[in-house]
């Protein structure tokens, strides 16, 4: 078999997203509120873009026995809720010091 | 002007019947031209692009004005001038778009007011500013963690919403 690349792993992820979204906005009941703040009677697939449901729908996890339990991607990627100091990334501690100079104004 | 006159920076971007797209999943409208004038969709979805787009317009001075991403929709849309206002308003209320054109040197108000002063609707400019202040400004106490939550959680754009009315009218008299 064709050794696959990862332009066509990215594709297949790309079809196993449109797939869950489609899905989920044929079972949408009631009004739906875009990124752009319009509300809308029926969702599009492109219109979970930005919302948590897009990011939620995404495949983050891997499929093999090993590393399954683990984040894909990144630590800052998460399937579900996660509090920012359990994270403990560059990211979060960035976020923390800006905190910090704004409270003492020398942000 | 017409639309394939408009460069491309790579695949992702098409021309379709009267819009200019963009392929996030599917293809999203960018803009449209009308009267000679390039209309960009203010579309948070594809916020980069938008953004990218502004400095190729920009950079080629071609005039264009933003309008609201609902205008795509071939249904129509009720007050269609309201409408444009607050997405312009919204838009800015939006980090993405806040930081982005502030990047490139982008006066996205300033933009508004023009749009306005050529469409004639400058009476539309405070009822609309006055829904999404509000909006921006909203917040609620939260008991647990004994601290304020707003809805608009960067502090630097509710800021610039307390004051940006003061701003619209110096550019209305002064722009």
């Amino acid at each position: 078999m064709k050794d696959r690349k990862r332009q066509y792993r990215r594709y297949m992820q790309e079809v196993k997203l449109i797939k869950r979204l489609n899905r989920a906005s044929l079972n949408w009941w009631g009004r739906f509120t875009t990124i752009n703040d319009n509300r809308i009677a029926k969702p599009n697939i492109t219109d979970y873009i930005g919302l948590s449901h897009y990011k939620l729908y995404k495949t983050t996890t891997t499929t093999r026995w090993d590393s399954s339990n683990k984040s894909k991607y990144s630590p800052n990627r998460f399937n579900c809720w996660r509090s920012d100091h359990d994270r403990n990334t560059r990211e979060s501690d960035k976020k923390e010091f800006l905190n910090i100079l704004r409270e003492y104004g020398l942000k | 002007m017409d639309l394939n006159s408009i460069h491309l920076p790579n695949d992702n971007w098409c021309v379709k019947d009267k819009y200019i797209m963009f392929k996030k999943l599917h293809n999203i409208p960018v803009c449209y031209i009308y009267d000679g004038i390039v209309y960009v969709f203010l579309d948070a979805r594809i916020a980069k692009e938008i953004i990218r787009f502004t400095k190729y317009l920009i950079k080629n001075e071609l005039g264009f004005y933003f309008t609201t991403p609902l205008a795509s929709d071939p249904k129509g849309v009720e007050n269609l001038d309201q409408e444009i206002i607050r997405s312009y308003l919204i838009a800015h209320s939006n980090s993405a778009f806040f930081y982005g054109f502030k990047k490139i040197g982008f006066n996205l108000i300033e933009n508004m007011v023009q749009w306005a002063k050529y469409s004639k609707t400058n009476h539309l400019i405070k009822p609309m500013y006055d829904i999404v202040n509000d909006r921006v400004q909203k917040s609620q106490w939260n008991y647990y963690q004994n601290r304020e939550l707003y809805l608009q959680e960067d502090i630097e754009i509710r800021n610039e919403f307390s004051s940006l009315y003061r701003e619209i009218k110096i550019l209305q008299i002064f722009g």
